[in-house]
């Protein structure tokens, strides 16, 4: 059996999740005897224009990104978002509450009027998305599952419950009981609660659950001392993409 | 009040506890974490005593563990390899309530289907128990569903008396332990006398927390389907699952297949679930069953004070106060219970308009 192609591709993003798939080191070699990696500018020089599964990292914040994007979308039998930016957003929608106009020029100062800007958008805005790798970064482990998933026909595992789940299997304290707001309750688990088991509280970057309860989350936090614009903006770190 | 024909011991807390160590077992007992506590592997046992507090994660971590490998598989050969565990283990300090948790999850395990798996730990842990004398927080409420008094499980159950230890056996591998066990006494008549001081005391200081009686669960919630309390808690319900994972007694699982790079050689999983989750009623043809948290709020609840009290006469909720404790939007089982309670009065007719002035009242 030919081995499918793979390659890698980022819009507005710091290629952290790419980085992150570099980091799988004691897997690599296993990932290659399954997929052709032909394009990964992160870590080889060869590029191609045919690929069967288009990892794609980053947000759509750019009038060009588009038609880009789309020309991805044409050549790939399976789309991938890879990580928070391209599956939610993510952290480039915060210019979204924002003029556009000044956003472009507390960046680029002077030079502002060379750039042009779209309000930041997950790719799944623009073309169909098969699967996504939700995180900032995206977690190793579930990248190795999509992978084996996609060779072997099997339907990946992403968790659609809240990161209170995998916290309380980890016996941490609650952040709330700390006196700490957190996103938890309303945020989509696979991360092992890794930021509240190391003490810190969860800023939602794998994005909501499928099933959340807002309004009762922002009675909370808002019990827990955050008066509603603060809560607001916790929200708007990572899920400042509204649909 | 026991069965003062039972023979009792008394031991030396500090005795009993380092001649544990020496046997050839993993120590699990209670440990304190940032203010509350945690089963954890030990190699000094200092139990909390009336300090404590339930654990985060009941002692059903070491019995029916999330995460657990059942078996590894070469996926074109079919070869399966059973994953076995192995472990002896001793639990140290687990309270009354959660015993009964074990042994509801014991009747869970095997009734029908005999769960190889959960059978294996159950016979490889040795419970030694530690009985509570004063309620241990505001959220528990063991006596209301039943659950104080443990009867059976244990393979000992211990009374802190001080410095020593009253013990009772509650198996033939307890009696073993004990006849090991060279530096303990029989017990005289002065501290049965001390024993029974403790357990009137006892009496006392639990009450029961819920407007009716235990056996009256099952019909209070039989008869609540259609209250409006289940979409009035609905609207605070987070839905985060932490009353299921907290749960002694909660048992659902999803099991998954995970293949390793090679695609070959995988492993199946079975992971803890959760009734207030989403996907947990999630179907092979997309449609979820339960789609609102009312249901699954109604569900939960009923699993525990009526479905399977039905089935086993017991309470499957032992009031250990987990859920409660660690519930952001505060729903409490004592909450619930009492709203139903109140919600089934029937309504006092409105009161008679109040009689208008001057016109002939005495």
């Amino acid at each position: 059996m030919k081995k499918p192609t793979v390659a890698f591709f980022d819009f507005t993003c710091c290629e952290g999740c790419q980085l992150e798939v570099s980091n799988l080191e004691d897997k690599l070699i296993d990932l290659l005897k399954l997929v052709d990696i032909v394009m990964f500018r992160e870590v080889m020089s060869e590029k191609s224009d045919t690929y069967d599964i288009a990892f794609v990292e980053g947000s759509i914040s750019r009038e060009i990104d588009i038609p880009r994007l789309e020309g991805i979308r044409k050549k790939a039998k399976i789309l991938v978002a890879l990580g928070s930016c391209a599956a939610i957003g993510g952290i480039n929608c915060i210019k979204n509450f924002k003029d556009l106009e000044d956003v472009k020029k507390i960046v680029y100062g002077k030079d502002a009027g060379h750039f042009n800007t779209i309000l930041a958008q997950p790719i799944d805005a623009v073309v169909k998305v098969e699967h996504y790798l939700y995180g900032c970064p995206m977690i190793k482990e579930e990248f190795v599952d999509l992978v084996t998933s996609l060779i072997s026909g099997k339907k990946p595992v992403v968790p659609n419950y809240p990161v209170c789940v995998e916290c309380k299997i980890q016996e941490n304290i609650c952040m709330f009981h700390k006196g700490v707001y957190c996103l938890g309750p309303i945020t989509r688990a696979g991360c092992k609660a890794i930021c509240t088991t190391y003490g810190n509280s969860c800023e939602g970057c794998r994005g909501l659950t499928d099933d959340v309860n807002i309004n009762s989350q922002t009675d909370i936090m808002k019990e827990h001392g955050l008066s509603l614009d603060e809560a607001l903006s916790k929200f708007k770190l990572y899920g400042g993409y509204l649909r | 009040m026991r069965n003062q024909k039972e023979t009792t011991y008394i031991a030396n807390k500090d005795e009993l506890c380092s001649y544990l160590l020496t046997l050839p077992y993993n120590i699990y007992a209670v440990t304190e974490k940032q203010g509350r506590y945690v089963f954890a592997n030990v190699d000094k046992i200092s139990d909390p005593g009336d300090k404590y507090t339930p654990t985060l994660l009941p002692p059903k971590k070491y019995l029916y563990p999330n995460k657990e490998t059942l078996f590894c598989f070469k996926k074109t050969t079919e070869e399966i390899s059973e994953i076995e565990d192995k472990e002896e283990r001793i639990l140290f300090g687990i309270r009354p309530c959660d015993i009964n948790a074990v042994n509801l999850m014991d009747r869970i395990f095997s009734d029908g289907y005999k769960d190889s798996y959960y059978a294996k730990r159950r016979k490889n842990t040795i419970l030694i128990g530690v009985d509570c004398c004063s309620p241990c927080d505001d959220h528990s409420f063991c006596y209301s569903v039943g659950h104080l008094e443990v009867k059976e499980g244990y393979d000992l159950l211990l009374k802190d008396i001080g410095t020593a230890y009253f013990i009772l056996m509650g198996s033939e591998r307890g009696k073993e332990l004990m006849n090991k066990f060279t530096k303990f006494r029989e017990t005289t008549p002065q501290d049965l006398e001390q024993i029974n001081e403790i357990e009137k005391k006892k009496e006392s200081l639990f009450i029961n927390k819920f407007k009716t009686n235990v056996d009256n669960l099952s019909l209070v919630f039989r008869s609540s389907m259609s209250s409006p309390i289940w979409e009035e808690l609905a609207k605070r319900d987070l839905g985060c699952g932490a009353c299921n994972v907290d749960c002694p007694t909660c048992y659902c699982f999803d099991v998954q297949d995970r293949l390793e790079f090679n695609v070959e050689d995988g492993s199946r999983i079975r992971n803890w679930d959760g009734c207030m989750l989403r996907d947990f009623t999630l179907v092979a043809s997309g449609e979820v069953f339960r789609p609102g948290k009312a249901d699954r709020l109604k569900h939960r609840f009923n699993r525990k004070f009526h479905y399977l009290m039905n089935t086993y006469k017991k309470s499957h909720c032992v009031g250990c106060g987990r859920c409660a404790r660690d519930c952001l939007a505060g729903i409490s089982p004592v909450e619930v219970v009492n709203s139903l309670v109140e919600g089934m009065k029937v309504e006092a007719p409105p009161p008679l308009p109040s009689p208008i002035k001057g016109e002939g009242v005495n």
